[in-house]
């Protein structure tokens, strides 16, 4: 279950056939729409939006639950952050703090932000294959000076595919050495910190053999970490265009009206 | 000659040296096996090959290519490349195509060719219908036939196989076999390592690896008549000590040749309902 945080579904739509140039800037807008809104009226907006955009996707809403569960503590906790922590009109009042109408509406507006920049960044994850968006970055990043940085956008890109491929890898591989451990007779509950070294110190040396051999069988492939050609090749068409024709004049004609 | 070594030597850290001095030919399109104990140094040997590891003294050239000059390396990884043993960490991107690719798109093949190479390899390994899996949702058996397939899409003329089988199951042992003989039979040349001699007895040449030295290179059917096999730690397969200690007893005259278990079997049985 938790694999399917933010995975990619095959499916047909329009939004899938996009290029990923185009939906990384399409939620870039988006994110700038998200936090430019704070009147019920201007989230009623940003929800039509998206309902309109997930339609089109065809993405099943369980999809969107997928993403937004694990984050539900952290919102939660925001939450009450902002309710206990903000001054104005008391609504209660315990021993010390007090719940004002101010905090419960920032508190609001503060996980109506974040729960739309989910929402719309599940759209990005799951209409396009993880390796189409970081080649899109790529592209984004590649006029940039970079390399006074002493980094390109091509290894970028290589550290973003790798991280996506292996990150996943060393949680399970983090669940294997809690099980043996746990087989040997240790007990989490017991000894906190002392269960912590005993799975860390393992994973630690487990990461760099990980490591070593990774970079022996990328460089057996010729790596270079220079520049590179692509299985898919990445290309604008009409539609993208169009789409972010709409979306640029919908924001414009939204910040200019609010 | 394809693969030439001359005297190399190789340490990981001063004072340990782990191939001491090794001398080896191989041919375009031939099978070798190399075998040895655990820690012979076989890993490093074949490393050694594509320029992974350098030499420390001594040289080795891949068709006349030096690998100790860096500007080879490419056209050297491209003429021979390395299948590794575990199944995992040479998965490097996140599909089957994608993995396939990587390759070709380090070597900055145009986007086209590419997907012909992929489409090539996905075929001759028999993952199209893998094409867009995840690694997580294959068999450690499909995953290496991916990492074939991946170092296939470059287009080598040699290919090294290190150990891949030993995280397999006896069905993935099969299908990774099935796919060496597949490229044998193509032309490749195939260098295979090994610890477990059942698995290459029809190898042209066995080249047995003794902590960092050489102490044979020969068919499989003169290895098995070397009489201190035990005392080299050679788990000899049973048929072909019986029928080793058949002929040292003159039982049996004549000499066969042991490049397949099954054969050895038959060509036995009927030797011995003849007698
Ligand atoms: N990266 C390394 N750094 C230092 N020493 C190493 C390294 N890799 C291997 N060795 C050492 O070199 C020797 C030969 O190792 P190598 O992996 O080549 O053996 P092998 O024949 O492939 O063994 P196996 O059958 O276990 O795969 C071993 O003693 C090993 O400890
Ligand atoms: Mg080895």
């Amino acid at each position: 279950m938790s694999n399917m945080f933010f995975s990619y579904f095959p499916g047909k739509s329009l939004i899938h056939e996009l290029d990923p140039r185009t939906k990384l800037l399409a939620l870039f807008l988006f994110s700038i729409l998200v936090f430019a809104s704070q009147t019920l009226e201007q989230f009623l907006f940003v929800f039509i939006c998206f309902l309109f955009i997930a339609f089109i996707s065809k993405t099943k809403p369980r999809v969107y639950w997928y993403s937004l569960k694990p984050l539900l503590v952290f919102f939660l906790l925001i939450f009450i952050m902002q309710l206990l922590f903000t001054d104005g009109n008391e609504i209660i009042s315990f021993i010390n703090t007090s719940i004002t109408y101010e905090g419960l509406y920032l508190g609001l507006t503060v996980i109506s932000r974040f729960v739309f920049l989910i929402l719309f960044a599940t759209v990005l994850t799951s209409t396009t294959r993880p390796s189409m968006i970081t080649n899109g970055i790529e592209r984004i990043l590649r006029p940039l000076p970079l390399k006074y940085l002493g980094i390109s956008s091509h290894e970028l890109a290589t550290m973003m595919s790798l991280s996506i491929r292996f990150i996943p890898e060393l949680f399970e591989n983090a669940k294997e050495i809690k099980d043996a451990q746990v087989s040997r007779g240790m007990d989490p509950s017991r000894s906190f910190l002392k269960s912590i070294s005993s799975i860390s110190i393992p994973l630690v040396s487990n990461s760099l053999n990980y490591v070593e051999e990774l970079v022996i069988a990328m460089e057996n492939r010729c790596f270079q970490g220079q520049e590179r050609t692509n299985l898919y090749e990445l290309k604008m068409d009409k539609s993208d265009w169009i789409s972010l024709l709409i979306l640029c004049s919908l924001l414009i004609s939204y910040l200019y009206f609010t | 000659m394809f693969i030439q070594i001359k005297n190399v030597y190789f340490q990981y850290s001063k004072g340990n040296p782990v191939i001491k001095g090794i001398d080896l030919e191989i041919e375009r399109g031939e099978f070798v096996a190399i075998i040895g104990k655990n820690g012979c140094g076989k890993s490093t040997l074949s490393k050694l090959l594509n320029g992974l590891l350098i030499p420390t003294s001594g040289h080795i050239l891949i068709d006349g290519l030096n690998t100790a000059s860096p500007s080879n390396l490419l056209a050297i990884r491209k003429k021979a490349s390395i299948v590794f043993q575990n199944p995992i960490t040479q998965f490097v991107r996140t599909t089957v195509e994608e993995d396939i690719a990587f390759g070709p798109e380090n070597l900055n093949v145009p986007t086209d060719e590419i997907s012909q190479l992929v489409n090539n390899s996905l075929e001759f390994t028999s993952m199209s219908e893998f094409r867009y899996r995840e690694p997580k949702t294959l068999s450690g058996g499909q995953m290496q036939r991916t990492a074939i397939a991946g170092v296939m899409a470059m287009e080598p003329e040699c290919i090294i196989f290190d150990e891949v089988t030993s995280m397999l199951d006896q069905k993935g042992k099969c299908e990774i076999f099935a796919y060496i003989n597949k490229l044998k039979k193509i032309g490749k040349t195939i260098i295979y390592v090994t610890h477990r001699i059942e698995e290459v007895l029809d190898a042209d040449r066995f080249v047995h690896l003794d902590n960092g030295i050489i102490d044979f290179i020969g068919t499989p059917t003169d290895f098995f008549k070397l009489d201190d096999l035990d005392q080299m730690g050679i788990e000899v397969p049973e048929i072909v000590q019986l029928y080793s200690m058949l002929y040292n007893e003159g039982i049996i005259k004549q000499s066969l040749e042991i490049t397949d278990i099954s054969r050895l079997e038959e060509n036995l049985c009927q030797l011995l309902s003849e007698m």
